[in-house]
């Protein structure tokens, strides 16, 4: 068969097409970033070639999300001369290929907090609005995965422009369309008609990686226990070995915290005001004159957790922990968020 | 600031060290010709300015080891505004104050052929055992960076903010992969201050901690986590005992890991 | 989530700055200034009492900080002023400090909710804490203007010399409201007619009644703790009393992170809360 190009479309494809949808992403002007499989994990990195890609889920060190928020940013500048205010929001053009399910949710969790509100922020915004996602669906757990808990994967059915879950056989995979960006990225491919086992194959699949999770969460009530859990003893002993290095806030693909400060050159001509990812495990983060509202280290990696588990459900009405396992990897404490949530509900 | 006699009037001065906090300043080339237009470098040995005091802001390198070093920083102190360490010897004393440790005359019998001929304290100090300091500004070297900043923020009229970060977030924002957890290295990191830009880790070295303490370090979880790593407490004690070994936390911290004494 | 009534275009940058020029600069005690100001671009700067502003010194940086005037007094009508009310602690209160009349400076918002002064149509008690008379001034003003109400003002500071706005006090008293004063301690040989000693010691002469009454406090938060315990013992309904908190805040907009307490931000949601919304919230280390 030969591909239309239109939304909800399916059929069977090899490899050799995302070299295609990779090649049509690029002529269109897209950066295009996908991970990479690099110091024995996996790194977005942008892709010369699809060839590059890893197809093993490994969560990899930073998540893609400072592609639409990044780690640092000038928001204006301002001339120190002229007294004049320079803003240039200008339109980000880049694409994704080979996200997984759980930074899908985590992007969409930020969109809410970015773009959620009267006035959406328009630097993520310029980022935002035109990101093409080629999503894998991940058909094996990793260690420290635990979407299936989060719901929010193995398997991803919404917010995506391509659909790739890989079938039994290696180089087969289910492409589903999920918009006319992604029609436009497959049309006239030639492919496989899908057929009914090939669904039953995905379905099979998915089913066995949200099964075979060696790490689980039960959500169940889960912020209303993790209130009543506030002052449990485990708080106390994870802070105890908690280092406070906030590694395991700057992996997650959710938090958004932010400093706002003023950068000016050695001439004193020109003034940025720069716009940084902040964590609430840094002292800094709740210093106000005269105080800290989060001085005890205890505090600070509760409001991690809290938040997570907890108060981002109040916010926003879903679970800030997406369960993609970063922190868990990249604590050098072994420090693990869904342990903590185990413990506090009783379930450990 | 156009009126020449209202730049403000810059001072750099060296004490007991090694001149590589020095060399931050001399290879801000570019930043230097825009700082020339702002700011009168008014002492600067290594760059040939010597001119009397008094000045703005004064940036000292270099522990104080000697009396002739604390006779000289009271001084500095009298003719400055804002006085400011840089660099591990003049906060902490600097890797040579690892003889604050050890007994002095055997020491210097020990490295110099002529010990009479050595006339200094038992220890060496950072800055603020002698004079009070207005700002500390870690590192071995100090951050280029960090003293930008604070120059910048003195023109500006500001008290300069240095962040809380570990040398971890610099190592994560380069995406290099966590010593500890692939490698089960006893990296430093997670106790040091940032501004090195996770020089070492990103060359699977893990971190010595030149930039000091973190704002929060917590000293006896890494103890322990060196422990599960098979560390001695020799190994730990050196840890502690090595590049910034005069800062308090660091200093306390290698005094609980004791090394057995050898029998002779 | 409270929008500005003019700049209510989405898509609008609400993180932009719009400058205001300096017309006075008044010194209310030694550390606090109030600074009376119009927009650059000359219109007229609406925003509701116990709102806020992110106020920018750049270069220096970004400061929230409420507005002290009456947004809807005849100079504010007539000239589109409004005033902000600044203690120097910092660096870009103390960079405020340094501006005269004829300055500029740059400001975003307004942010936050405000005072519930609609929902306080009976008797009001006010309860103030140093500079934390400062938000709650438009509320006076307001209240001044319009509401028959009963209306009482209990004000503390270090000292009396420490309390802004003192030559506006008998306006308030011929305006109606009834005013408490104390001082933790008296000036050297200054004269002090009112009381010496905590806030709190002054609520057993309160005569707005709890049946018929709201109390909206700003001041220290270890200050409004202790008040916000010692009404409810005096039969308050936390429903009826009103708290401003404060936070570390970098954007006003829910995206920085830095004001949250449990699943509220202080900059949105707040900074004025009931105190049957915060109870709990304060109550633990958070
Ligand atoms: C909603 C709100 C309204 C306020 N209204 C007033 C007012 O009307 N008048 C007044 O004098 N003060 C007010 N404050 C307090 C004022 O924001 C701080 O005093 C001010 O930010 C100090 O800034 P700084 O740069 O001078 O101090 P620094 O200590 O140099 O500030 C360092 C950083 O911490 C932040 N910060 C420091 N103290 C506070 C604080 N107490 N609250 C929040 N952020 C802080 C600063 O914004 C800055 O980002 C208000 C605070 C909040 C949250
Ligand atoms: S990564 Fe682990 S040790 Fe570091 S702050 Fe997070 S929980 Fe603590
Ligand atoms: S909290 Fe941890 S597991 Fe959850 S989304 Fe963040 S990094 Fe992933
Ligand atoms: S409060 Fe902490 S855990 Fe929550 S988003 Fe901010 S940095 Fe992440
Ligand atoms: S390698 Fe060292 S500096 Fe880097 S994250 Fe690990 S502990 Fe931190």
């Amino acid at each position: 068969m030969v591909l239309q190009g239109q939304a909800g479309e399916n059929a069977v494809v090899g490899r050799d097409a995302f070299d295609e949808i990779l090649a049509r992403l690029q002529e269109r002007g897209y950066a295009v970033y996908g991970t990479v499989n690099e110091k024995g994990t996996g790194i977005f990195r942008p892709l010369g070639g699809a060839g590059e890609l890893s197809l093993r889920c490994t969560g990899g060190t930073l998540p893609p999300k400072y592609l639409w928020y990044p780690p640092s940013e000038t928001m204006f500048t301002y001339d120190r001369q002229s007294g004049a205010l320079r803003s240039e929001i200008e339109p980000v053009k880049q694409a994704v290929f080979g996200i997984r399910p759980c930074d899908v949710h985590a992007l969409l969790a930020l969109d809410e907090v970015f773009l959620g509100g009267d006035y959406p922020d328009p630097y993520y915004r310029a980022r935002r609005e035109d990101l093409p996602l080629v999503v894998f669906n991940c058909v094996e757990s990793g260690d420290t995965c635990f979407c299936s808990s989060m719901g929010t994967g193995p398997g991803l059915d919404h917010d995506y422009d391509l659909l790739i879950t890989e079938l039994d056989r290696p180089g087969r995979f289910l492409l589903e369309v999920g918009s006319g960006l992604g029609g436009e990225l497959v049309r006239d491919l030639r492919a496989e008609v899908a057929r009914d086992e090939d669904y039953q194959v995905k379905h099979r699949r998915l089913e066995d990686a949200a099964a075979n999770a060696r790490t689980t969460l039960e959500t169940e009530d889960l912020p209303r226990l993790m209130s009543e859990g506030h002052g449990h003893p485990y708080w106390r002993e994870i802070s105890d070995k908690c280092f406070g290095c906030a590694n395991c806030t700057s992996v997650c693909p959710t938090c958004y915290c932010a400093d706002i400060f003023d950068e000016t050159d050695f001439s004193l001509t020109e003034t940025r005001r720069k716009r940084r990812w902040s964590w609430c495990f840094l002292m800094e983060f709740g210093a106000v004159h005269g105080g800290n509202f989060r001085e005890r280290r205890i505090d600070r990696l509760r409001q991690f957790m809290q938040h997570k588990l907890n108060f981002s459900v109040g916010q926003y009405g879903r679970f800030h922990c997406v369960g993609c396992g970063r922190c868990i990897v990249w604590c050098p404490a072994n420090i693990d968020i869904a342990q903590t949530g185990r413990t506090i509900r009783g379930d450990a | 600031m156009t009126d020449r006699a209202e730049k403000p009037r810059l001072a750099v001065f060296k004490f007991t060290s090694c001149s590589g906090c020095q060399l931050p300043f001399l290879n801000m080339e570019t930043e230097i010709l825009d700082l020339a237009e702002s700011i009168e470098v008014a002492y600067f040995a290594m760059a040939g300015a010597s001119q009397p005091g008094p000045y703005d802001l004064a940036f000292v390198e270099g522990g104080i080891s000697c009396q002739e070093d604390a006779r000289r920083i009271r001084k500095v102190r009298e003719e400055s505004r804002i006085l400011v360490a840089i660099g591990n010897c003049a906060v902490y004393g600097g890797p040579q104050a690892l003889r604050n440790f050890l007994p002095l005359e055997e020491l210097k019998r020990a490295v110099y052929p002529q010990p009479e001929l050595i006339h200094c304290f038992p220890t060496c100090q950072g800055i603020a055992d002698y004079v009070s300091v207005d700002g500390f500004l870690n590192g071995c070297p100090v951050d280029h960076g960090h003293l930008q900043d604070y120059i910048v923020s003195v023109m500006l009229g500001k008290a300069p903010e240095v962040s809380t970060r570990s040398v971890c977030l610099e190592c994560k924002m380069k995406e290099n992969v966590c010593l500890i957890v692939a490698e089960g290295v006893a990296c430093m990191g997670v106790l040091t201050g940032s501004g090195c830009g996770a020089l070492c880790p990103s060359f699977d070295r893990g971190c010595y901690g030149c930039f000091g303490p973190s704002a929060d370090p917590n000293l006896k979880s890494f103890a322990n986590l060196c422990r599960e790593l098979g560390l001695t407490e020799e190994e730990i004690h050196r840890k502690f005992r090595y590049i910034v070994n005069n800062a308090e936390a660091f200093r306390e911290e290698a005094e609980r890991h004791v090394p057995q004494p050898v029998e002779s | 989530m409270v929008k500005s009534e003019e700049d209510l275009r989405r898509g609008a940058n609400p993180l932009s700055l719009r400058p205001v020029e300096i017309l006075d600069v008044r010194r209310e005690t030694p550390d606090v200034n109030t600074y009376t100001l119009r927009l650059v671009d000359g219109s007229r700067f609406r925003f509701r009492p116990g709102q806020f502003n992110m106020v920018s010194v750049i270069g220096i940086g970004e400061s929230a900080l409420s507005m002290s005037s009456d947004p809807e007094g005849t100079e504010a009508l007539a000239e589109g002023v409004f005033q902000h009310t600044i203690r120097v602690v910092g660096n870009v209160t103390r960079a405020l400090a340094r501006l005269r009349a004829g300055d500029r400076f740059w400001i975003r918002g307004p942010y936050g909710n405000g005072w519930p002064l609609e929902q306080a149509s009976g008797d009001l008690l006010i309860i103030a804490g140093g500079i934390g008379l400062a938000p709650l001034r438009p509320a006076i003003y307001r209240r001044l203007a319009g509401n028959p109400g009963r209306l009482e003002i209990l004000y503390g500071a270090r000292t009396p010399g420490d309390m802004p706005f003192r030559d506006e006090f008998p306006v308030w008293q011929e305006g109606g409201a009834r005013l408490l004063l104390t001082a933790d301690k008296a000036d050297e040989g200054a004269e002090w007619p009112y009381r010496v000693g905590l806030v709190t010691a002054l609520l057993d002469e309160v005569e707005v009644s709890p049946a018929r009454g709201q109390v909206f406090i700003c001041g220290p938060e270890g200050m409004m703790k202790s008040v916000v315990g010692a009404l409810s013992k005096r039969g308050w309904p936390p429903e009826e009393i009103f708290v401003s908190l404060e936070r570390r805040m970098e954007c006003g907009q829910k995206t920085c992170g830095r004001c949250q307490i449990a699943d509220v931000y202080v900059c949105q949601d707040g900074p004025v809360f009931s105190y049957a919304a915060v109870r709990d919230l304060l109550g633990v280390d958070l």
